[in-house]
């Protein structure tokens, strides 16, 4: 089991319910379970704007956490159903009103804020294997992110992205042989 | 597709169904990995090692965002059956329904017996 899926485990009823019952403390549980698989999974889908969107996502579930009924395979199919579309809106904003290219900014408009340091990565292993899975086809990608990362099966994936979970499988083996190439040349 | 160079570390062996679901779920660690199969079990497993700080420095935020837009379910409150009008069918009241179609007499106000059976059978 991947140590980002599931970490709750059998206690993950009572968390939920605590959490909807107003308990601050059992959201924060929610939110450290989540929100390491949800940014990695948005490295991928949006790349300059993984943190902004996550917290889309999450002001989104505390919207509808009282409502929400299910195990934990289901409340995390359900966080990155709301990741992806909240996703997918922001790819569509960013085609709508495409950002300047950094490089036609005057060099005093670049943004340098306090938090660029912040972005030295923890990981490096991790950063560079979430940067070969970027570069592979989309669906193939999201794919294995939604498996590997967010700790989903199949058939929920398949949910989540629309389609059947033999394409699903076939996007995830093909993925994965891709991504087999590409971390063997460059020793990822 | 890009052409890709052959690789120092050799090649990536063919993957089977089975491998390729044991990767997916997590249960192939490179420990346990093929040689050829271990740059991609590592790989898979630097996807889910354990969150960095910088992946839970949101954390107030979020509990921020959770103080301030978290709204308690509201239940609704047991409803009280309708008020009723008084009921006429207490003793000797009035049967409404089914019963009222079954017991036409009992809808109405007539007396029971009715008369005409008092007078039963009508003497010659």
């Amino acid at each position: 089991m991947p140590i980002l899926a599931c970490v709750i485990g059998g206690e993950f009823p009572g968390v939920l319910a605590a959490a909807q019952n107003g308990s601050e403390d059992a959201f924060a549980v929610l939110w450290r379970d989540g929100q390491p698989a949800l940014l990695r999974y948005l490295r991928v889908a949006v790349p300059d704007a993984a943190e902004d969107v996550a917290g889309e996502v999450w002001v989104q579930v505390v919207r509808g956490l009282a409502g929400f009924r299910g195990d934990e395979q289901a409340w995390r199919a359900w966080l990155f159903t709301i990741a992806r579309r909240r996703a997918l809106d922001e790819r569509r904003r960013r085609s709508r009103h495409p950002v300047a290219p950094l490089m036609d900014l005057p060099r005093d408009l670049e943004p340098r804020t306090p938090d660029a340091a912040g972005q030295a990565i923890d990981n490096l292993a991790t950063e560079a294997t979430l940067a070969a899975v970027a570069s592979l086809p989309t669906q193939q990608a999201e794919v294995i992110l939604l498996r590997v990362v967010a700790g989903l099966d199949t058939e929920t994936v398949a949910r989540i992205v629309g389609r059947s979970p033999g394409a699903v499988r076939v996007a995830a083996h093909r993925g994965l042989r891709r991504l087999g190439q590409i971390v063997t040349m460059t020793g990822v | 597709m890009p052409n890709l160079p052959s690789s120092p570390r050799g090649s990536v062996p063919t993957i089977g169904d089975a491998a390729c679901e044991a990767l997916l779920a997590g249960n192939l660690p490179p420990a346990d990995a093929e040689r050829g199969m271990l740059p991609l079990a590592e790989a898979i497993a630097a996807l889910t090692v354990a969150p960095s700080a910088r992946e839970l420095a949101g954390e107030p935020d979020a509990r921020a965002a959770y103080r301030g837009g978290f709204t308690r379910p509201v239940r609704a409150p047991a409803r009280e059956p309708p008020a009723r009008e008084p009921s006429a069918q207490g003793p000797g009241g009035q049967a409404t329904g089914v019963s009222a179609c079954l017991f036409p007499c009992s809808a109405s106000n007539s007396p029971w017996p009715p008369r005409w059976l008092l007078s039963w059978p009508p003497v010659a």
